[in-house]
């Protein structure tokens, strides 16, 4: 019995620790992470405040809308407007990156 | 070229902000610099003293993507701008600006610098800046091709070190990030960057794109006169403490 539960907290702990280590980038990265891949030079570090009038606001916008149009933008199926302003920093993230900056963005109050 | 500089006027004369009369000006910097961008606002820089505390609010747009340290992005995608010649980066702003140099990225900040004077202070202000002492390179594999080719085509105008000159307006190349290098040496031959001194183009025309891996290995790791230059900084200030010295 002893042996039984010993077993099953090493394989809890084991499965918390895959769990842990396999996570997608937090959230909370994605704020972090709107600054370090230079989307704020752009769109502004409230995210509403772009620098060209013609730039989107993106505070506040439908998460899955912002990584959808990021992941037009980078692969080249969206390639309208400014996207050409856009595209050539776009491998400077990866997927995981984009939904996290997606979900940080799209938590941030619209005005 | 002449194309291109009618092309030049026409676009300045339109997106110019201060609307000042569009005199194209007769080059006064160098008999060497007579190539380039003869973009009045560049030629009114090149005279002009820069402030670099002015420069260092300016600067601060720049730095999202450049960096506080100006070493650009390990990726290549943002070239290093410390220790690059004043001259050379007034003729690439006011190029980009003009549209002799396509870079839809750069376009809306290159317009934030408004006029001659602060063209002149924010470039003062990037000449405070140490160079990167440990720029990223490539694989090393092909560093004595990458030689042997640049003994042979470069030296003449990028000089052994690779520092240019800030009188020509030949850009200083050694210390440069790799891929940057490999993506402008593959524009200028293949004609998407379109402001580069035409004895380049004509320099690089023969390269494969193997070569240019080469040479840039090779200028990547180059140390030019200007890495010496402002090294105190590395030590006293705190955007470099992470830096091995």
């Amino acid at each position: 019995m002893k042996k039984a539960i010993t077993t099953m907290l090493l394989v809890l702990a084991a499965s918390l620790l895959f769990l842990v280590s396999t996570q997608p980038v937090f959230a909370q990265d994605g704020a972090n992470l709107y600054k370090t891949k230079t989307c704020i030079a752009c769109h502004g570090p409230d995210a509403k405040t772009p620098l060209m009038p013609v730039y989107p606001r993106l505070a506040g916008q439908n998460e899955i809308y912002l990584l959808n149009q990021m992941k037009d933008i980078k692969s080249g199926k969206r390639s309208n407007g400014n996207s050409a302003a856009m595209k050539g920093v776009m491998h400077l993230v990866t997927d995981a990156e984009m939904e996290a900056i997606s979900k940080w963005l799209s938590t941030l109050p619209k005005f | 070229m002449k194309n291109m500089f009618s092309k030049g006027l026409v676009v300045l004369s339109l997106m110019i902000f201060a609307g000042s009369a569009n005199v194209m000006a007769q080059s006064v910097f160098a008999e060497g610099a007579k190539w380039g961008s003869k973009v009045k606002e560049a030629l009114d820089a090149l005279e002009l003293k820069g402030d670099p505390e002015n420069g260092y609010d300016i600067y601060q747009v720049c730095a999202a993507c450049h960096l506080p340290t100006a070493w650009g992005d390990p990726a290549g995608t943002f070239p290093m701008l410390a220790g690059q010649h004043t001259s050379v980066l007034i003729k690439q702003i006011a190029d980009i600006r003009a549209g002799n140099r396509d870079n839809p990225t750069m376009y809306p900040f290159a317009i934030q610098i408004e006029g001659a004077q602060d063209l002149a202070d924010v470039v003062a202000y990037i000449a405070t800046l140490p160079m990167n002492p440990d720029p990223p390179t490539g694989d090393g594999k092909l560093l004595k091709r990458g030689e042997e080719l640049y003994k042979v085509n470069c030296v003449k105008c990028h000089k052994e070190t690779g520092e240019g000159s800030i009188k020509d307006s030949f850009p200083l190349i050694g210390g440069q990030v790799y891929d940057y290098i490999i993506r402008q040496l593959k524009w200028i031959r293949d004609g998407k960057r379109r402001n580069a001194n035409p004895d380049m183009v004509k320099q690089v025309n023969e390269f494969s794109d193997e070569d240019f891996i080469a040479v840039a290995d090779y200028v990547a790791r180059l140390k030019t006169p200007n890495h010496k230059r402002n090294l105190d900084e590395l030590k006293t200030n705190p955007i470099y403490k992470n830096v091995k010295h």
